[in-house]
């Protein structure tokens, strides 16, 4: 399927997740990728390689064609092994820059430019060129080799002071928001944008994403609340602003909860009258202001009530009567028993290894052109093909290569 | 990287039209950011977010003005700094026709459902004789089983497993973040606009862009890699401990916490206590114990507690980078813009706040260019403040103007 980026090619040296997810992002949509590696240096999430999981049964840890989260990452993107410690395998990086449109990296410190294609060398050679670095902190400078990781990300940047409970430390481990989230959209987003003003202008740009400066940028309305009361805003834990009751209610069952978000006087109406609690239908809570001066009160009324329900029951009851609610789902709910996400975002690949992949979809539906997920490469896969095929090298020519070490 | 004040941004000469008016709001205005003409579109009352807080009434700030003619709430500002203002009631007479017609003349446009609502085929649009990029940003996206249901943030956090690796176990899960499912939205309704757009600039037509926030959020839950080879699902916050032992965890340092993770690194992070003199009788406890259950020891742990103890955040982080390990501070709002690094790379921007007597500082670029800027903040737009400009740009006279004014529609 051609896709609505084909035609654009992209050389992929970033790892982990945040680089790597930049690209998936546009391989979905028909955008090249091709994923320069190496043997001797494999990404961290082939082979599962993540302390935080432990070690894994059979050859799930060593095996570079097993990590789970590289194909996710990775999907529909080509793989060619070059050997940067080598003379060969640096000139044939460079060949392929230069045939391409796009270069992103998440690296730390002078490492383009060690490799031989630093922004401005490859700028002579290809003037649209467009590369991106996604560096913890900044790409030059005194902090260019500081290090991070996802997690990191939300704490540095100011999104942990604003989440979890009032009163209560920061949650220490989370999600890896800043990996999913700012980092690699902005990245994808920057080389949309800078494709859009080469095909005006002829010229490419260098674009750095810091990823605490990228994650910064989605703190909503915190800053401005600073600048304008001089207090650094503190988690409301799931208190809102406009909505009330607005939390997690105990349902039966251990760990389990369900979402309620009264938006109005008549969801409030509703809600009362399906719970059939007389103690709800206090003229004081009629109003939204009577519920927020309330709200205590009223969420331990609910979760009295809501701890006879299971969440997912509950949930439908709810939204059937026109009020906001929603159960808390774990990813094994999600990819098992989900009617929104179950069967139409995750897709099981059968790969070669013998494995399943559970791989996502993409996050964005286009209707007239959609997402092509496809599988993630095998390590080296495609260096024959992209050798051959891109920059026109002979079968001795990669021979030759090949024997120089300049392919592992 | 200077870049020339004057010059376009990446996106000069792409024009977008808004009516969201609620989750995904961050794209239209990092399109605005990079250099895109945003039209933001109210009803003739005014957009509900004119009035939303903050500031709320648990942090008064009564300087605040909400008044309808236009002096914003902080959620207003922040998503509609540089845009133009225009009103338009489709439901009115004249009202769809006229939305159509400015339809006509922009790239993209971007909702949260209301003109599949008005019954506007969307499809038909997109594939109109001028290709159109449709974005609509709703909480289970515009069709599939779930269409009908409602939910903001809250909801869409629940239900995409955002929240499942987030706390403790057996805790009432709680928020992260200042609306995150619906900031990814934003993020996602960028992308596939962008996408769409290039499409459709290369011969590909228009499109209709889908963005579903549990789908979006869902992203965040990322054990697959797990759940792909042994049909598990990875760790949720049921397991997550407080902190993992040295070196891995949230620390505390003098004025604030900060996060370490130094797997393996017992190396380095035996150098950085030699250099602070916390070391004493480590190095023969991990002789003794080998390096597995000396990470997991809790004297290991207690060094590095009393190290950070007696230093700022700025400090610690400063010395587990220069020992090579991963470590960064947590940060609050004040904290932010206090630090010198991102004074120095001019991440902050003032912004004017009609009615305030100063400007506000928030977040400018995320991402910066070395050939584009990214377009300096400006003041949102007042109710209605561009009416004449872009329903002039139609062609319509003053004339035409006020007679749909009359009939309500603008």
């Amino acid at each position: 399927m051609a896709g609505m980026l084909s035609g654009i090619r992209i050389v992929d040296l970033s790892w982990i997740i945040a680089g790597p997810l930049a690209g998936r992002l546009l391989a979905d949509f028909g955008a090249e990728v091709v994923k320069v590696e190496s043997r001797r240096r494999m990404d961290v999430g082939r082979g599962n390689r993540t302390p935080l999981y432990g070690e894994l049964p059979g050859d799930a840890n060593s095996n570079p064609d097993a990590g789970g989260y590289f194909q996710d990452a990775n999907a529909g993107k080509s793989s060619v092994t070059l050997n940067l410690q080598s003379d060969g395998g640096r000139e044939l990086l460079l060949k392929l820059v230069v045939a391409s449109d796009v270069v992103i990296c998440n690296l730390a410190g002078d490492q383009l430019e060690r490799w031989g294609i630093g922004y401005d060398v490859v700028r002579e050679l290809n003037r649209g060129i467009i590369v991106v670095n996604i560096p913890t902190m900044e790409s030059s400078g005194p902090r260019l080799a500081w290090r991070g990781f996802g997690d990191m990300f939300a704490g540095i940047a100011g999104l942990k002071s604003v989440s979890g409970h009032p009163g209560e430390a920061p949650v220490p481990w989370g999600h890896n928001y800043g990996d999913f989230a700012s980092n690699p959209f902005h990245a994808a987003i920057a080389i949309m944008a800078a494709l859009m003003h080469r095909d005006r202008t002829g010229e490419g740009q260098f674009i750095e994403v810091s990823q605490y400066e990228s994650t910064v940028s989605l703190l909503g309305t915190t800053l401005l609340e600073h600048s304008l009361t001089g207090e650094a805003p503190q988690p409301k834990g799931n208190r809102d602003d406009v909505a009330a009751p607005h939390n997690f209610y105990h349902c039966e069952g251990d760990d389990s909860w369900c979402a309620i978000a009264v938006e109005s006087d008549e969801q409030w109406a509703a809600l009362v009258d399906f719970a059939g609690i007389s103690a709800l239908a206090d003229d004081d809570f009629a109003t939204v202001d009577g519920r927020r001066s309330n709200e205590e009160a009223i969420d331990a009324l609910l979760d009295a009530w809501t701890v006879g329900w299971e969440p997912q029951p509950l949930a439908e009851a709810l939204q059937q009567r026109g009020i906001p609610a929603g159960p808390y789902q774990t990813l094994g709910e999600l990819v098992r028993d989900d009617p929104t996400l179950s069967d139409r975002y995750y897709h099981r690949l059968p790969h070669p290894s013998g494995r399943d992949f559970l791989v996502h979809g993409s996050p964005i539906q286009a209707r007239r052109n959609p997402a092509d997920v496809r599988l993630g490469p095998l390590i080296g896969e495609h260096t024959y093909e992209v050798l051959t095929e891109i920059l026109g090298l002979s079968a001795d020519e990669v021979a030759e290569y090949a024997a120089a070490g300049a392919l592992e | 990287m200077v870049v020339p004040s004057l010059s376009p941004g990446a996106l000069d000469g792409v024009r977008a039209l808004t009516l969201v008016d609620g989750p995904g709001a961050y794209g239209p205005r990092l399109l605005r950011g990079l250099g895109a003409e945003v039209i933001r579109l109210e009803r003739p009352g005014g957009s509900l977010q004119r009035h939303r807080p903050p500031p709320s009434a648990q942090h008064p700030a009564p300087s605040v003005p909400t008044s309808e003619e236009g002096a914003p709430s902080l959620y207003f500002l922040h998503y509609h700094t540089g845009m133009q203002g225009i009103t338009l009631d489709p439901t009115a007479p004249g009202g769809l026709d006229l939305l159509r017609r400015l339809l006509d003349t922009v790239d993209v446009v971007f909702d949260n459902g209301e003109l599949q609502s008005w019954g506007v085929d969307l499809d038909a649009l997109a594939a109109g004789p001028r290709p159109l990029v449709v974005v609509s940003v709703t909480p289970f996206g515009l069709d599939g089983p779930r269409v009908y249901w409602q939910g903001g943030d809250l909801i869409a956090q629940a239900m995409s497993g955002m929240l499942g690796i987030f706390g403790y176990a057996e805790e009432r899960p709680a928020r992260f973040g200042p609306e995150q499912a619906s900031e990814m939205s934003g993020l996602a309704a960028a992308l596939g606009a962008l996408i769409a757009l290039y499409g459709a600039q290369h011969g590909g037509g228009g499109e209709v862009i889908d963005i579903a926030m549990q789908r979006v959020a869902a992203l965040v839950s990322f054990q697959m890699w797990n759940a792909s080879i042994h049909d598990q699902f990875g760790f949720d916050r049921r397991r997550l401990p407080r902190t993992d032992g040295l070196p891995v965890g949230l620390y505390e340092a003098a004025d604030g916490y900060f996060l370490l993770a130094a797997w393996r690194k017992v190396d380095e992070a035996l150098a950085l206590l030699d250099s602070v003199g916390e070391s004493a009788g480590l190095r023969d406890l991990r002789a003794e114990l080998g390096d597995a259950q000396f990470i997991a020891h809790a004297d290991a742990d207690a060094a590095m507690i009393r190290f950070a103890a007696t230093r700022s955040r700025a400090e610690v982080v400063e010395l587990i980078q220069r020992f090579a390990m991963i470590g960064l501070p947590v940060h609050d709002a004040a904290d932010l813009v206090a630090d010198p690094f991102l004074q120095s790379r001019g991440t902050f921007v003032e912004v004017e706040a009609p009615g305030l007597p100063s400007p506000l500082l928030d977040s400018g670029a995320p991402v910066r260019f070395s050939e584009t800027p990214y377009v300096a903040a400006a003041r949102p737009p007042l109710l209605g403040e561009h009416n004449s400009d872009v329903y002039g740009s139609l062609g319509l006279t003053e004339a035409q103007i006020a007679a749909l004014r009359g009939q309500g529609a603008v």
